[in-house]
C-alpha cells in the first residue's frame, strides 16, 4: 500500500515537474512570446496551438495577420488542464508533423523498434554481466578476475556514442559487415523479401546499437555482481554448502547468487533510467529510428509536445521499473513482508 | 626533529595523504595522467599557435602526417609556402627596387618606346610524392599615380620548372589596372573561376592537385606588362601563396581545415572546467542536504529525503535534455543544470553518515557541553565527511564530463566553444551521414573523454580505499 | 585407528602482503567416539585447520604440507570430486548459528533436505520427513521446516545447523563455535545437545572454541593452539590439572573455571602477532613471561611431557 501510495506520488511529481520546466522557465516563455510577436515567425496555426497547448489562453481569436485575442488563465487553471492531458496520455500534436504524438510514437514503429533494441541490449547485458562478476568473483585475484574488471572499467569510462562511432567505423565502413545506421533498408519500401530475409537483415542492423548498449550496461552489471558476490562467497552459509559437499557451480549460482542477486534487482530498476538515456544515445549515433531518436529530432525542431511526452513517458517507465523491482525484492528476499 | 615541529600538522598530514597515494598504483597512475591532462587544459595556448576554429591550418580533413608510416609515402603531401621573393625586368623595361623582402615588394619601373614587362616571384621546390591539395593564394597591387591614364595588365602565372627549365605555365588571374587604388588578388584553388579557367570544371580535381603534381620547382609569379613610355610606382603587400598538402600534423585536420590538435587541447580545458564546476556544484549541494537532512532529522529530513528520492528516480539524461532545451545551451546553463541534477546520490551518503555520527559519544558530549546545532555541525560533523566528499568528488567528475560530451553530442551544447563532445558531433554532422566519418577526427576526442574519466575513477577508487577500512582490509 | 589424524598440517593464505601463516605443523588425532576440542584466541587459526580438514578453503589458501588422514586415507591429493563424496557423509561441520550459516533465502527445510539428497538416492518426501525427525532430534519443531532462519532464533539456528550436519550421518563432526554470540543459558542449551548427541549417536567430534570452559563440557581430548601453532596437546584432566604452557596457564586464567568456581581474571599482556609476519621459532616468545633465548632461536617441538597423555611444545620442560 505503502509502495503504492509512493508511486502515485511519484508520478504527480514528475507531471509537476513537467510542468514547471516547460510552463515557467523563461526559455518556454520567451520562445512562445517569442513566436506570438516576432511578426516574422507569426504563424496563427502555430499559435494557435501552443496557446492551446500550454492553455495560456481560455480563448483565441485570431483577429487579424499580427493580432489576437486572449482571455487569458491561471496557473491553476493551466495546471489542472496539463495534469489531466498527461495521466491520460493526451499529449497534443507533434509540430513535426501535426499528428498526435501518441501516434507517431506507437503506429510509427517506434515504440516496438526501441524496446527491442533496449531487450536484446538488457537481457544480453545482464546474462554476460552476472555470469562475468560470478565467475570473476569465484576466480578473485586471477588473470580472469582482473581482466575482467579492466575491461569493464573501460567500458565504463568509454562515452556510449563514441563506442557508437568506432563501431561504425571499423565494422560498418571498413570492414562492411553490418550497416552504418537505421533499422531496415531503404528498398524494403519497394520490396519486402520474405520472413526468413526480413530476420536476418533486421539482425544485422540490430547487432551494432545492440552490442553499443550492451557494453554501455554490462560493466556495471559485471562489477556489481563481482563485489555481492565476493561479499555472499565469504558468508558462512557458502562453506556450508562446500562442505555439504555441493558443486561449486551449485554454491555460486544457486546459494551465492540468489543472496547477491537482491542488490542486483535494486540497481538494474536504479540504472534503468540511465540505461534509457544510453538508448537515446545509441539511437540518435545508429540513426535507429525509436524513441531516443525521435526526442533526438524532437530537440532540433523545438518540438515541445513530443518532449514533453518523452520525458513523461520515459520517467513512468523508471517509476514502473522501480516498483516492479521492488517486488521482485520481496519475492527474492523472505526476510521482506509487503503489508 | 625540529624541522617536524614547525611544519604546521595539516601539512605534515597531508604528505602522508598525498604519499599514501602515491604508493598506491592505481591512484599514481591516475595522478600523473590527471596532471598531464591539467598541464594541457592549463598551457593550452602555450602549445598551440593556432585557435580551435579560427586559424585554417591545411586543407580540410586531412589524415595526419605520420600516415605515411603506415601506407608508405606514396600520394600524400604536405604544406608548403612560396619563398625568396625575386623582382626582374623581362623585355623593355628596367626596374628600380626601393625594397624587397618577405612578402612585400616596392620598386619602379619604366618602359622603353615598345612597352615592357617586369616580373615578381617567388619559389618553391615541390619535394613530395603526392600531389597537393589546394592552395591559397594573397596580393594586394597598389600602383603609384604616374599610373592614372595608361594601362597596366598584371597577370598571376603558377610555373614549373623541370631540369632549371620552364615546363609548363598556368595563368589564373590576369586583371587590367588603371587607377592607383589599391587591389587584392585573393585566389583559393578549390573556387569555381579557378576551375573553370584551368578546364577543370567537369572534373572534381583540384587545380593544386593539377599543377603541383610532381616533383618539381615552381613559381609563384605576377607580371605586369607595361604601355610604351611609361614610369609607374608599384607596392606589393602580401604576396604568398599556400600550398596545402593532402596531411597536416599530429592529429589532421578537420572539415574545414582547422587544427584537431588544437581543437583537442582547448577541449581538454572547456571539458575539466565543465566537470569540476559541475561537480563542485552537485558535492556542494549534496553536503548541504545531507547534512541538514542528517543533523536536523524528523520532518525536514523525511521532506529533503523524500524529494531526494523523487528526483533520483527521475531519468537523468531527458531531464538535461529538457532543462538544457528550455534554459538554452550555454556553457553555463550546462554546468548549472549538471550540477544541479548531480546531487541526489551524494546527499543520501552524506545523511547516513551523520545520522552514523550523530550517535557517537563526541558528538552526545558536544551537545551536553551546551554547543549549538550550527557548530557542531561545522566543527564536529563536517571533517569526518571531508573523506566522503573527496571519493565522491573524484567519482562525479567523469560523469559530468560524459554527461556534457553526450549533450553537446545530442546537439545542445554551447555553439560557440569547442568541447571534446563539440569535437564529436561535429565530426558526425560534418559528414552528413555516417559513413564519412574520420578516424583522426572521431578517434582523438574519446580517448580524452576516456583518459580524463579514467583517471578520475584511479583516484576515486583509491581515495575509496584509503577512507575505508573495510576494502583496505579486504585488499 | 584414529577417525582422524592430522599430520603437520600447514595451511597458508595468500595475500598482496605475501603469505598469512594461518595453520603451521599441526597434528593431532582424533579416536573414534571421541571429542577433540581446538581452543585457541580468535583469529590463531582453529576454522582454517576445520576448512582444510574439509578442503574447503577460500581461493587464496594453500594446504602446504601435511597430511590428513581420514578413516586411513590421506585427503590432501584428493580431487574435488572424490572429496565432495567425503564432505557431510564422512566429515560434516558446524558453523557458528549467529552468522548466516544457514542461507537466509531458503527454507531450512530444504537446505537440510538439500544436504541429505546429495548423498543419498531418496525421493523429496522421504527427506524432508528424515528433516523433520532430525529437527526433532535437535529439539525443534518438526513443523518449522517450512520457515526460513530469520524466522528462527539465535538458538534454533544453532540447533537446525546440527540437525543439517547429522543429516547424512557422518562419522565425524567438526563445530567451529558452536553457540558463540548467543546468550549463556542458550549457549549452555547448545552444549548439552552436543554432548547427548555425542553420546546417544557415538559421534566423534572436533569442537572448536576460543574458551577453553566450554571446551571442557563436551570434550576428552584438547589441543591448544596459539598463532597458527598447536602449543599444548593432552586429556582435558591433564590439561586442567597441570597446564603446561605458559600460554595455557594464561588462558585458564583468563577464563571462569570449569566448575563455576572463578578464578582470578589475570588476561595475557600483549597482543596476538600478525601472520603475515609472526615471531621466530616460538611465537608466543614476545608474550611469554618466562621467555629464554633459545625461545627466539628455534621452534619447539611438540613433545611428551608430565604425566599421562600431555604434550607441550615449550623449553621449560
Ligand atoms: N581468506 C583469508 N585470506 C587471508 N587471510 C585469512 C583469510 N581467512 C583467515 N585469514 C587469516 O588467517 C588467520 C586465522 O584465521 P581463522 O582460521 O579464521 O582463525 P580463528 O578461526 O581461530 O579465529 C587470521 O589471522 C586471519 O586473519
Ligand atoms: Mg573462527
Amino acid at each position: 500500500m505503502k509502495r503504492v501510495l509512493n508511486t502515485v506520488l511519484l508520478i504527480v511529481f514528475v507531471i509537476t515537474l513537467n510542468f514547471i520546466i516547460f510552463e515557467l522557465m523563461p526559455g518556454t516563455q520567451a520562445s512562445i512570446s517569442n513566436l506570438v510577436q516576432n511578426p516574422r515567425v507569426f504563424d496563427p496555426t502555430q499559435v494557435a496551438r501552443l496557446l492551446k497547448l500550454y492553455n495560456f489562453c481560455k480563448e483565441v481569436t485570431i483577429t487579424g495577420p499580427h493580432s489576437y485575442n486572449c482571455v487569458p488563465t491561471t496557473i491553476w487553471d493551466r495546471f489542472s488542464a496539463y495534469f489531466v492531458n498527461m495521466i491520460t496520455f493526451n499529449f497534443g500534436d507533434s509540430f513535426q508533423t501535426n499528428k498526435p504524438v501518441l501516434h507517431d510514437m506507437i503506429q510509427t514503429g517506434r515504440l516496438v523498434n526501441t524496446l527491442t533494441l533496449l531487450g536484446v541490449a538488457t537481457t544480453v547485458a545482464l546474462l554476460i554481466g552476472t555470469l562475468l562478476g560470478v565467475v570473476a568473483a569465484a576466480k578473485r585475484g586471477s588473470i580472469f578476475d582482473s581482466g575482467s574488471v579492466t575491461l569493464s572499467l573501460i567500458t565504463f569510462s568509454l562515452p556510449t556514442f563514441w563506442m557508437g562511432l568506432l563501431f561504425i567505423m571499423i565494422f560498418a565502413n571498413r570492414l562492411q559487415l553490418f550497416p552504418s545506421g537505421g533499422v531496415t533498408p531503404a528498398y524494403w519500401a519497394i520490396k519486402t523479401p520474405d520472413l526468413l530475409g526480413q530476420f536476418l537483415t533486421r539482425v544485422q542492423y540490430l547487432f551494432l546499437p545492440a552490442l553499443t548498449l550492451t557494453l554501455f550496461f554490462y560493466g556495471g552489471n559485471l562489477l556489481l555482481t563481482r563485489a555481492t558476490m565476493t561479499e555472499a562467497l565469504s558468508e558462512d552459509y557458502s562453506n556450508t554448502g562446500r562442505a555439504k559437499g555441493l558443486p561449486e557451480r551449485t554454491v555460486l549460482f544457486k546459494h551465492a547468487l540468489k543472496n547477491a542477486s537482491l542488490p542486483l534487482v535494486t540497481n538494474a530498476a536504479l540504472s534503468f533510467g540511465g540505461l534509457l538515456g544510453g538508448a537515446i544515445i545509441t539511437e540518435t549515433v545508429f540513426n535507429w529510428d525509436g524513441l531516443g531518436f525521435w526526442l533526438f529530432n524532437a530537440i532540433g525542431w523545438k518540438d515541445y509536445p513530443v518532449m514533453q511526452a518523452m520525458f513523461f513517458i520515459i520517467a513512468l517507465c523508471v517509476i514502473a521499473a522501480n516498483f516492479i523491482s521492488d517486488i521482485f525484492y520481496g519475492i527474492l528476499d523472505p526476510r521482506i513482508k509487503y503489508e | 626533529m625540529s624541522e617536524n615541529t614547525s611544519v604546521p600538522y595539516s601539512l605534515v598530514r597531508f604528505k602522508r595523504f598525498f604519499f599514501n597515494l602515491l604508493r598506491n598504483k592505481k591512484s599514481a597512475a591516475g595522478l600523473t595522467l590527471l596532471s598531464i591532462f591539467v598541464f594541457i587544459a592549463v598551457a593550452g595556448p602555450l602549445l598551440t599557435p593556432y585557435t580551435p576554429l579560427g586559424s585554417v591550418v591545411s586543407a580540410q580533413l586531412n589524415p595526419p602526417s605520420w600516415i605515411v608510416y603506415f601506407t608508405g609515402p606514396l600520394g600524400w603531401s604536405q604544406n608548403a609556402e612560396f619563398t625568396g621573393i625575386k623582382a626582374s625586368s623581362i623585355t623593355g623595361a628596367t626596374l628600380t627596387t626601393t625594397s624587397i623582402g618577405g612578402d612585400s615588394a616596392s620598386f619602379s619601373a619604366a618602359s622603353g618606346a615598345s612597352g615592357g614587362t617586369v616580373e615578381v616571384q617567388k619559389f618553391v621546390t615541390w619535394t613530395y610524392p603526392g600531389p597537393a591539395k589546394r592552395f591559397v593564394t594573397s596580393l594586394s597591387i597598389t600602383p603609384g599615380p604616374t599610373i592614372l591614364g595608361q594601362t597596366v595588365i598584371a597577370t598571376v602565372y603558377l610555373d614549373r620548372f623541370v631540369g632549371g627549365v620552364r615546363d609548363a605555365r598556368w595563368n589564373i588571374f590576369d586583371k587590367t589596372i588603371d587607377s592607383n587604388s589599391t587591389f587584392e588578388v585573393n585566389l583559393d584553388s578549390i573556387s569555381g573561376d579557378l576551375r573553370v579557367r584551368l578546364g577543370l570544371s567537369t572534373s572534381n580535381i583540384d587545380p593544386a592537385q593539377l599543377i603541383f603534381s610532381r616533383q618539381a620547382d615552381y613559381a609563384y609569379a605576377l607580371e605586369l606588362t607595361l604601355p610604351p613610355s611609361a614610369n609607374i610606382d608599384f607596392s606589393l603587400q602580401n604576396f604568398k601563396l599556400q600550398i596545402r598538402g593532402s596531411t597536416w600534423g599530429w592529429l589532421g585536420t578537420d572539415q574545414a581545415g582547422h587544427d584537431i590538435l588544437t581543437q583537442l587541447i582547448y577541449g581538454a580545458r572547456l571539458s575539466l572546467i565543465v566537470g569540476l564546476l559541475a561537480t563542485f556544484i552537485g558535492v556542494g549541494l549534496g553536503l548541504v542536504v545531507g547534512l541538514i537532512a542528517g543533523y536536523l532529522g524528523r520532518i525536514v529530513d523525511e521532506v529533503l529525503m523524500r524529494f531526494t528520492d523523487m528526483m533520483l528516480v527521475i531519468p537523468g539524461l531527458p531531464l538535461l535534455i529538457v532543462l538544457v532545451n528550455v534554459l538554452g545551451p550555454s556553457l553555463t546553463n550546462i554546468i548549472l543544470v549538471l550540477g544541479f541534477l548531480g546531487w541526489m546520490g551524494f546527499a543520501r551518503v552524506v545523511r547516513s553518515q551523520v545520522l552514523s555520527l550523530r550517535e557517537r559519544p563526541f558528538i552526545e558530549a558536544a551537545k551536553a557541553s551546551g554547543a549549538g546545532t550550527g557548530y557542531i555541525t561545522l566543527r564536529h560533523i563536517l571533517p569526518n565527511v571531508v573523506s566522503l566528499t573527496y571519493v565522491n568528488l573524484a567519482l562525479s567528475v567523469p560523469a559530468a564530463i560524459v554527461g556534457e560530451a553526450a549533450l553537446s553530442f545530442l546537439g545542445l551544447g554551447d555553439q560557440t566553444s569547442v568541447t571534446w563532445g563539440r569535437m564529436l558531433e561535429l565530426a558526425r554532422e560534418s559528414g552528413g551521414s555516417a559513413t564519412n566519418l574520420f578516424w583522426w577526427w572521431v578517434i582523438p576526442p574519446g580517448i580524452g573523454i576516456a583518459l580524463v574519466s579514467l583517471s578520475f575513477i584511479l583516484i576515486g577508487f583509491s581515495l575509496d580505499e584509503l577512507f575505508n577500512p573495510r576494502l583496505r582490509r579486504r585488499r | 585407528m584414529p577417525v582422524l589424524q592430522l599430520d603437520g598440517l600447514t595451511t597458508n593464505y595468500r595475500t598482496v602482503r605475501g603469505w598469512v601463516k594461518a595453520a603451521e605443523d599441526v597434528s593431532f588425532e582424533v579416536e573414534k567416539g571421541e571429542a577433540l576440542g581446538l581452543v585457541g584466541e580468535s583469529g590463531c587459526g582453529k576454522t582454517t585447520v576445520a576448512l582444510s580438514i574439509l578442503k574447503i578453503l577460500p581461493s587464496g589458501a594453500r594446504i602446504r604440507h601435511g597430511k590428513i588422514i581420514f578413516d586411513g586415507r590421506d585427503l590432501v591429493p584428493l580431487s574435488d570430486s572424490e572429496m565432495r563424496k567425503i564432505r557431510w557423509k564422512g566429515i560434516s561441520i558446524v558453523f557458528q548459528g549467529a552468522m548466516n550459516a544457514l542461507n537466509p533465502v531458503f527454507k531450512v527445510g530444504d537446505q537440510i533436505v538439500e544436504a541429505i539428497r546429495l548423498h543419498e538416492d531418496v525421493s523429496k518426501g522421504d527427506a524432508m520427513r528424515r528433516a523433520e525427525s532430525l529437527l526433532e532430534l535437535v529439539g525443534v519443531e518438526p513443523s518449522r521446516v517450512n520457515n526460513y532462519p530469520h524466522e528462527f532464533s539465535g538458538g534454533m539456528r544453532q540447533r537446525a545447523l546440527i540437525a543439517m550436519a547429522l543429516a547424512s550421518n557422518p562419522q565425524l563432526l567438526i563445530a567451529d563455535e558452536p553457540g558463540t554470540a548467543l546468550d549463556v543459558i542458550v549457549q549452555a542449551q547448545v552444549l548439552k545437545l552436543m554432548r547427548s548427541l555425542k553420546e546417544k549417536l557415538g559421534l566423534s567430534m572436533i569442537m572448536i572454541s576460543h574458551d577453553l570452559s566450554i571446551v571442557a563440557e563436551v570434550c576428552e581430548k584438547v589441543a591448544i593452539m596459539y598463532a597458527g601453532h598447536l602449543v599444548e596437546y593432552g586429556s582435558i584432566e591433564a590439561i586442567f590439572k597441570e597446564p603446561l604452557h605458559p600460554y595455557t596457564q594464561g588462558l585458564l586464567g583468563a577464563f571462569p573455571g570449569i566448575k563455576g568456581e572463578r578464578r582470578k581474571l589475570t588476561s595475557i599482556p600483549g597482543q596476538p602477532p600478525d601472520l603475515l609476519a609472526p615471531p621466530a621459532a616460538c611465537r608466543f616468545h614476545p608474550r611469554c613471561p618466562y621467555v629464554m633465548d633459545i625461545c627466539k632461536k628455534e621452534k619447539p617441538l611438540l613433545e611428551k611431557a608430565g604425566s599421562g597423555d600431555h604434550y607441550v611444545a615449550c623449553y621449560l620442560y
